[in-house]
């Protein structure tokens, strides 16, 4: 069971799937903002609304700030069951021949942040799907979901094992499979826009599996100047789905 | 004898933070801040277990600049910087040496890049943001000193060591600031929701200070009057914002894209 502490992550998930919404735990302080809509919503569906005392505090000392807004306290909790990975064929059912959309991969992505803010993106530029590694990779848990802000519910993930095996069925439904990789010969700026394209992205440190490099139809790289080599794998992202959009 | 004993403690050298929060850790950004040179360590310790050549050249670099160096266990490092992740490798700091603004703006630069950070308060977006402007060519980042995240250890990481390239610079007023750059030819450019023109419709090839507000308010009404223009990236899906890091990434890949094609 998740246990979101991000409004926005449970108002999304009571607009999608309030069937999945279990229970909304307020803290006695809450009268307005992004928790009384939570809690307005869910009982419009019948949710239960608790008022507890003693909803656990993210520190030992109390926020000096309560009311400010973006502080991330733990004044509120919505339990919610994770959102079930699609089959990959059924994901890919969406493509619709080679015309526009953009779909991701992330292949062993490790940090929940990184992940979180992935998806809080995907959605924002209204990406059709994204395919997540099972094994040595961030685990979609509530972080993730709180980091999303709402993403997770909005794009369609499949949880796989078998990264080659998805990007073979991706490929066979009518996508491109396009990795970014430091080594690429190609930059970004030089690909074709306009076509079906699933993004791969790779693990924070090793970038792309060799084996995943070796089924992408096409790589490209950004072109950096400075003295660091790489961007955040979730700008790096952000900047991969912007150019795509 | 309590006077006495308080008053016969040890002069304190000044640190990054207290305790644990003096400590940065991981082997590239320690070693880089070593090679670098622009941050004074003060301390060096290493694990038992890191590998001799990255020792005897972490030692060595250690040696040129007379840094005292200790080996430890790994657990005993894991303690002293509260982080499991520091690869054998971390170093005490005293607080980080912040640019100053007016060197920044008398240096001579061909066309140039700043970014103003307006209350940027999560330590990870400040470090993702010091990294996006350090690989995308930024000159220098220019941040206030009310709620906004200092320098710290956390931040260091995050940045993965952009901080010891770029120079960042503190500013008692951003609206002060942001009137010299405009008095100096600086275009000021912020991003916002509430308008209509799109990223990719804005001349970024004249000089320009990118403007990104906090992370739950955005942009502070005053300095959004003073921008020269507004930005939003185009959305296409459903949630209504980015994440600071995210969009701040994407606009200068932008600014970087506008002008390397010119």
């Amino acid at each position: 069971m998740l246990e979101l502490k991000n409004p926005h992550s449970v108002l999304a998930a009571l607009e999608n799937r309030p069937e999945d919404v279990v229970e909304i735990r307020l803290s006695p302080g809450i009268s307005r903002g992004a928790w009384m809509t939570v809690a307005n919503l869910a009982d419009k569906h019948n949710i239960p609304v608790v008022q507890s005392r003693s909803v656990k505090q993210g520190g030992r000392r109390s926020p000096k700030n309560p009311n400010i807004e973006g502080r991330r306290t733990a004044t509120a909790i919505g339990k919610v069951k994770p959102k079930p990975s699609l089959p990959p064929e059924q994901l890919f059912s969406q493509v619709q021949g080679n015309s526009k959309s953009l779909w991701l991969a992330l292949d062993s992505v490790q940090d929940p942040h990184n992940v979180g803010a992935i998806l809080r993106t995907a959605a924002f530029f209204g990406v059709s799907g994204i395919v997540l590694t099972k094994d040595r990779s961030a685990p979609m848990n509530s972080t993730v979901y709180d980091v999303a802000s709402g993403g997770a519910e909005y794009v369609p993930f499949t949880l796989q094992t078998n990264l080659v095996q998805t990007l073979k069925i991706a490929k066979s439904a009518g996508l491109w499979v396009l990795g970014t990789s430091e080594h690429a010969e190609e930059d970004v700026s030089e690909i074709d826009k306009d076509r079906a394209w699933l993004l791969v992205l790779g693990n924070e440190e090793k970038g792309l599996r060799s084996l995943t490099l070796k089924n992408c139809d096409y790589t490209c790289k950004f072109s950096p100047r400075g003295e660091v080599k790489s961007l955040n794998v979730s700008v790096a992202a952000g900047v991969m789905m912007s150019e795509f959009s | 004898m309590v006077h006495s004993k308080r008053r016969i403690r040890k002069k304190q050298q000044k640190l990054l933070g207290n305790h644990q929060k003096c400590w940065i850790w991981g082997r590239n950004v320690v070693q880089e801040t070593l090679q670098v040179g622009v941050w004074d360590v003060l301390e060096l310790v290493l694990s038992q277990s890191l590998p001799t050549d990255i020792c005897s050249m972490v030692t060595q670099l250690a040696d040129e600049r007379s840094v005292p160096v200790k080996v430890e266990t790994n657990e005993a490092l894991s303690q002293l910087c509260g982080s499991a992740d520091h690869q054998g490798l971390i170093a005490k700091m005293p607080p980080f040496p912040y640019a100053d603004v007016d060197e920044i703006l008398e240096r001579p630069t061909a066309v140039s890049m700043f970014l103003v950070l307006d209350r940027i308060q999560d330590p990870f977006n400040f470090g993702a943001i010091l990294r996006s402007a350090e690989v995308l060519g930024v000159d220098a980042v220019f941040v206030g000193q009310k709620n906004q995240s200092a320098v710290t250890s956390l931040v260091v990481r995050s940045s993965a060591g952009a901080v010891n390239h770029l120079p960042i610079a503190q500013v008692a007023s951003l609206s002060d600031l942001a009137q010299r750059l405009k008095s100096s030819g600086i275009q000021l450019v912020g991003t916002s929701l509430d308008t209509e023109a799109e990223l990719f419709q804005a001349d970024f090839t004249k000089p320009t200070a990118l403007l990104i507000g906090n992370e739950g308010s955005g942009i502070d009404d005053g300095l959004l009057q003073m921008c020269d223009s507004l930005v939003k990236i185009p959305q296409v899906g459903r949630t209504e914002s980015l994440n600071a890091a995210v969009a701040s990434g994407i606009v200068l890949y932008e600014v970087a894209r506008q002008r390397q094609s010119k």
